[in-house]
């Protein structure tokens, strides 16, 4: 499961830009729609704060 | 397995403007340069985010078209793909629209806020002196310093506008005297200033076509782990890329990861307290950008200054310069927001909402053709100016107290005019180069 952390992201909102399936937007906070991730890593590449990470769930 | 090593005599670490104007130049006197980005693209805060068949900024927008940043690219010979802003800027007050005469124009913005011409004349004279003869106090703010010639309620938010737009920092927290230093340092070279068609990422890709043509390499998703430190000397970096780990050692490394990484890097013992604490009083800088797109322009002219507002600072109608940058019969825009002050808390949220409902109450014809694309939010670790001019602040040299290990950027922005920006990071990259020049020749063995 994609996850944020909170205390380092800061919303640039690179991440949103760079999803192929639209499932993260980025309005001062991350909003992930988990409906519509499938996990395949993309974003995590970008995050600029290494803000986001894949756990098992 | 024998680890892998490599040699060179520069490794840069990021490849932001900072470290691709320093490899740039290093390159082209002949040392063997080394670029590593942990990002799949180039560019840091001078790139571009594609979305939607839209191109985003991820903070270089308005470029300068003179000084130091455009003479790196003359003197490598990197192609600098910029179209001027010739249009003047227009003023929006509260919810009226202040068009004034093309020369002569803050002059002329003055005298529509304030109808006292004396009053003016106070305040003028006040203004010249600090800037021809001496800046005032680092120690006191621009608002306390205006508040000396004026109590005109217009006038003071005139310089509050000025001061978050060149210095992300609003008049009562900026350092009146790095507000005033920055017209004879930054601004200068913004005296010419355009946007780059392809958005700015080109300008950052030109740069390291050039490191590569003379040799160098700039290698991305590629992360530096660990400077390597022996006697206090700089020694090499480890890396790792997509192929593993590697070894790089070299006689310099210039980091443009930010002064405060770079002491995580090369491990917080080798680093004196007082530097330290130097580093912990940075106060990094909020700004929030909204991408707006619309079927129409938003606005008659590229660049709107807006005051009296929540939050919202300028709108820039980006396509009648480059209509490149949306889709074809589209049209973006950019607006920029900060909070009250870059010290005090703040909600994001709150913050964002605040600069949506400016744009809704102060642009004409937003609620009906405007659409929010794309927020970013730029603070902390990857803020806006990583060190902004608050009264007292202090500057970060670039040198570290390790030898041989430097940084780059807007981390370590020279004070007296210069605070960020890509003419602050260029300008921190020239004095980096210039010293490593005298101290070693290309190819000199370690
Ligand atoms: C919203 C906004 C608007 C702005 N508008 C303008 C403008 O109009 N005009 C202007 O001139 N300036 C503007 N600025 C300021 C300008 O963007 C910055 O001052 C400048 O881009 C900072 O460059 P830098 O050299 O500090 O490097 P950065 O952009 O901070 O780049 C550092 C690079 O290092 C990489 N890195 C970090 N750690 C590592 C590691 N361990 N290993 C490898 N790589 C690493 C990062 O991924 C990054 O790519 C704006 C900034 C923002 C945020
Ligand atoms: S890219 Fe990283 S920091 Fe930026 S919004 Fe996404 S998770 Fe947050
Ligand atoms: S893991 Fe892939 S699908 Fe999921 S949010 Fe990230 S980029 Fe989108």
């Amino acid at each position: 499961m994609l996850t944020v952390n909170e205390e380092t992201c800061v919303g640039c909102g690179w991440c949103q830009t760079f999803c192929p399936q639209d499932a993260l937007h980025a309005w001062g906070y991350l909003e992930i729609d988990y409906e519509k991730c499938d996990e395949c890593l993309v974003c995590i590449e970008f995050c600029p704060t290494d803000s986001l990470s894949m756990t098992n769930s | 397995m024998k680890k892998k090593q490599e040699k060179c005599d520069v490794a840069v670490l990021g490849s932001g403007i900072g470290g691709l104007c320093s490899a740039a130049l290093l390159a082209n006197k002949g040392y063997e340069t080394i670029v590593v980005e942990k990002l799949p693209i180039v560019g840091g805060r001078c790139a571009t985010l594609k979305y939607k068949g839209y191109k985003i900024p991820t903070g270089v927008l308005g470029v300068p078209m003179v000084g130091s940043f455009k003479s790196i690219f003359d003197e490598v010979g990197a192609e600098f793909d910029v179209t001027p802003m010739t249009t003047p800027p227009k003023y929006l007050v509260g919810n009226e629209i202040i068009d004034t005469p093309e020369s002569d124009q803050p002059d002329a913005i003055l005298s529509r806020l304030c109808s006292d011409e004396k009053e003016i004349a106070i305040l003028k004279r006040g203004i010249n002196k600090a800037r021809t003869w001496s800046p005032p106090s680092n120690e006191m703010s621009l608002q306390d310093f205006i508040y000396q010639y004026t109590r005109n309620e217009n006038l003071a938010e005139y310089y509050n506008n000025m001061s978050d737009r060149i210095l992300s920092t609003r008049a009562h927290e900026v350092s009146a005297k790095e507000y005033f230093q920055s017209f004879s340092g930054s601004l200068k070279d913004f005296q010419r200033v355009g946007f780059a068609p392809e958005g700015s990422i080109a300008l950052m890709k030109a740069l390291k076509k050039a490191i590569e043509a003379k040799g160098g390499k700039v290698i991305t998703q590629c992360r530096a782990k660990k400077i390597l430190v022996k006697n206090e000397i700089a020694e090499g970096v480890v890396v790792e890329g997509k192929k593993g780990e590697t070894t790089i050692l070299a006689n310099n490394i210039v980091s443009n990861a930010g002064p405060k990484k770079t002491v995580a890097l090369a491990g917080k013992e080798y680093f004196e307290r007082g530097y330290l604490r130097e580093l912990r009083n940075m106060v990094p800088s909020l700004q929030i950008w909204v991408t707006s797109i619309s079927d129409r322009p938003l606005f008659d002219v590229p660049i709107l200054y807006t005051y009296k507002t929540r939050r919202l600072v300028s709108f820039v109608c980006v396509s009648h310069v480059c209509p490149e940058l949306a889709p074809k019969g589209k049209y973006i825009h950019y607006s920029i927001s900060s909070p009250v002050s870059q010290i005090a808390p703040w909600n994001l949220k709150n913050e964002v909402n605040m600069h949506i409902q400016d744009l809704k109450d102060h642009l004409p014809g937003y609620n009906k053709y405007g659409e929010v694309l794309h927020v970013g939010c730029y603070w902390g670790e990857w803020p806006t100016l990583a060190n902004a001019p608050i009264v007292g602040y202090n500057d970060i040299p670039q040198k570290t107290p390790i030898e041989n290990l430097y940084n780059v950027g807007d981390g370590v922005a020279k004070k007296g005019g210069w605070a960020g920006g890509s003419p602050g990071c260029a300008l921190t990259a020239k004095i980096v180069v210039d010293d490593i020049e005298n101290r070693f020749k290309p190819g000199q063995s370690l």
